[in-house]
């Protein structure tokens, strides 16, 4: 009797803090049930969570680089043009007779070389990150719309519809994709030199400067990180779409942004995790999934999501102040 | 006596080697128009420059003050979005109701970013990239994702209307950066946007209120964006709920070549409009080289890196 109570006191006491301290995994499972009842079951149908996660992989994998620059304190808003200029020049190498290889390995090169140069800004230039990215996605949006006269680019070839298309094992690849960014991200973040540099400069880049870290090497990579991140979210949605598109998805870059802030990562830098990010993808694919479930005008959408960020940032910044 | 002098004469000293390269940037990118293309100075052309950005133009006055006090506005764009659909859908019944309607909406959407802001403590650029889709998801439910019809064509003629031969939204820009600049420089809440702007614990201590001040700058942002939708309503004759996309990010460039800092406190309007002016000659001489127009983008987030990348040098 008496040892039952205990029990059930220290269950009490546990759940709570569990859900507590872990605000995603409350919404992930209020969403779960809220979803599961509206649709009768239907979201349950791994057909639909499967669908779910092939849409949200580019924003995913987006997400992915994105917490790696926000938790050097930054962010990049380059992202979503960049996609868009990589789809382009993905499409146009391979409809002029570049095969499946070049264009690909251009594209990864592409975003690199876009990440590196944001880094170098806003490293040796001291221009604020959001401004140098900022002004990184205007020059992007640009030549992707140069390339053809902002004219999307269709015929590709077959093999290049693979990442968007096939599966194996009923998995997509645009997931298996998803999940292997996410892997790497993980592994790079935890368990790498690297991934400790990158927690010390967002943390308190002084103190990581007189602790020997090479402060401007971290964020050059992290800034090329989130490049290559953003080019092969390119290679999925150009497969996914069967075109090069100018325009793909500008409104991505907020989504990847609310991914890592749902996830939990401190826009003040040196706070946060790889893995929250990714549930926090789940999480607006399925407030997504939800609001189409419910016929909510699409156009609201993507105000929801602002508003999502609003909340969550304010619900961070509370915790981490009682803290 | 003497010592006041030099003061003096120190002081013109710095503010004129300061103030002397936009002048010359702004006649150099004069010159070289008139090189390119003998249509340059032609009245047509330069009504053209001044009707194509004005837009650019108010927002960048807006922007400036926001800038002056430490923060961002990326919302500034969809908030001319929201104002040409308000506007095409309420000036076939009223259009003094409408721009009333227009400037109320923005200057509330100004004070609620201020509000969160001050309330948050979140980044600017963060919470103004919220609000940036939330508010254009309100222009798009409203004209339900197509353009609005409805704007009377005697309005939509002001934005190419002239008095003696100068286009009305010179005249009118004129009048809006002379009136910010009175502010910023005269009036007590103006001065405190910059003390807030340069040092917002040492504006506390000196009992400035920093969050009324902040939220009295994004309600300024949020007016000169009704002001520029109200412009861009005109110019384009419809409600585009999905209009005026990245025009932000050309106010900013405007702001930032005139000198604005983004770390506040710093900047001056009538550098802004010398900013403004140097992106709209820019884009110009562009179009009168027959560049795709699709270059244009480019060259703003390379005038921002340059601008930018500049200061830092000449200040270290």
């Amino acid at each position: 009797m008496n040892n039952s109570s205990d029990l059930r006191e220290s269950i009490k006491s546990k759940v709570p803090s569990v859900l507590a301290t872990n605000p995603r995994l409350v919404m992930f499972l209020v969403l779960v049930v809220v979803s599961t009842v509206l649709s009768r079951g239907v979201f349950l149908s791994p057909s639909n969570i499967h669908n779910m996660l092939r849409q949200y992989s580019t924003i995913g994998i987006m997400a992915v680089g994105q917490t790696v620059v926000i938790l050097l304190a930054g962010v990049d808003l380059s992202q979503g043009s960049m996609m868009a200029l990589v789809s382009m020049v993905v499409a146009y190498l391979n409809v002029n007779g570049f095969g499946i290889v070049l264009p690909l390995v251009v594209g990864l090169l592409v975003g690199a070389l876009g990440g590196l140069f944001s880094g170098t800004i806003i490293t040796k230039g001291k221009v604020p990150p959001f401004i140098a990215t900022l002004a990184m996605a205007s020059i992007c949006r640009g030549l992707a719309t140069l390339i053809t006269q902002s004219r999307p680019i269709y015929g590709l070839s077959k093999e290049l519809l693979v990442f968007g298309r096939d599966t194996i094992g009923g998995i997509g690849i645009q997931v298996i994709i998803w999940a292997s960014v996410g892997l790497l991200g993980i592994f790079m973040i935890t368990r790498t030199v690297y991934g400790r540099g990158v927690y010390a400069v967002g943390g308190n880049e002084k103190s990581a400067h007189l602790s020997g870290i090479n402060v401007q090497k971290v964020k050059l990579l992290g800034y090329a990180f989130s490049g290559i991140c953003a080019a092969i979210a390119a290679i999925v949605i150009t497969s996914r779409m069967d075109m090069g598109g100018p325009y793909v998805n500008a409104n991505d870059n907020v989504q990847s942004i609310a991914s890592v802030v749902i996830g939990g990562t401190s826009f003040a830098g040196g706070r946060g995790s790889v893995s929250g990010t990714i549930l926090g993808t789940v999480i607006i694919a399925m407030i997504n999934n939800l609001m189409n479930l419910m016929l909510i005008n699409p156009y609201i959408q993507q105000g929801i999501i602002g508003a999502i960020i609003v909340v969550t940032v304010t619900l961070n910044q509370r915790k981490a102040r009682t803290e | 006596m003497f010592q006041n002098r030099t003061q003096i004469k120190n002081k013109v000293g710095s503010n004129f080697s300061g103030n002397i390269v936009l002048p010359l940037v702004f006649i150099a990118v004069m010159l070289i128009g008139a090189l390119i293309s003998p249509l340059f100075f032609s009245a047509q052309n330069l009504r053209n420059i001044i009707i194509g950005s004005a837009t650019f133009g108010i927002l960048a006055s807006g922007m400036t003050v926001i800038l002056i006090a430490g923060e961002i506005d990326l919302s500034v764009g969809s908030q001319v979005a929201l104002t040409s659909v308000v506007m095409a859908t309420l000036a076939p019944r009223s259009l003094t109701l409408a721009i009333f309607v227009s400037i109320l909406v923005t200057v509330s959407i100004g004070i609620v970013n201020g509000v969160l802001l001050t309330k948050t403590k979140m980044p600017s650029f963060v919470l103004t990239l919220s609000t940036m889709g939330i508010v254009r998801s309100i222009a798009l439910v409203i004209g339900d994702g197509q353009p609005v019809y409805g704007v009377p064509r005697s309005y939509a003629n002001l934005a190419n209307a002239s008095v003696g031969g100068i286009p009305l939204v010179a005249l009118a820009l004129v009048v809006i950066y002379l009136l910010t600049w009175f502010f910023l420089k005269y009036t007590t809440l103006g001065r405190s946007i910059y003390s807030v702007g340069s040092n917002a614990e040492a504006a506390r201590l000196t009992g400035i209120n920093v969050n009324r001040i902040k939220v009295a700058a994004y309600a300024i942002s949020g007016f000169m964006a009704g002001l520029a939708g109200l412009y861009y309503t005109s110019y384009v004759t419809l409600g585009l709920p999905d209009g005026a996309v990245d025009y932000e990010t050309e106010a900013i460039t405007a702001a930032i070549i005139g000198g604005a800092s983004f770390f506040g406190g710093e900047g001056q309007v009538t550098n802004t409009l010398l900013g403004f002016l140097i992106v709209a000659i820019v884009k110009n001489i562009l179009n009168l080289m027959g560049v795709s127009p699709f270059v244009q983008p480019v060259a703003i987030g390379l005038l921002i890196i340059v601008a930018v990348g500049v200061r830092t040098m000449r200040k270290s």
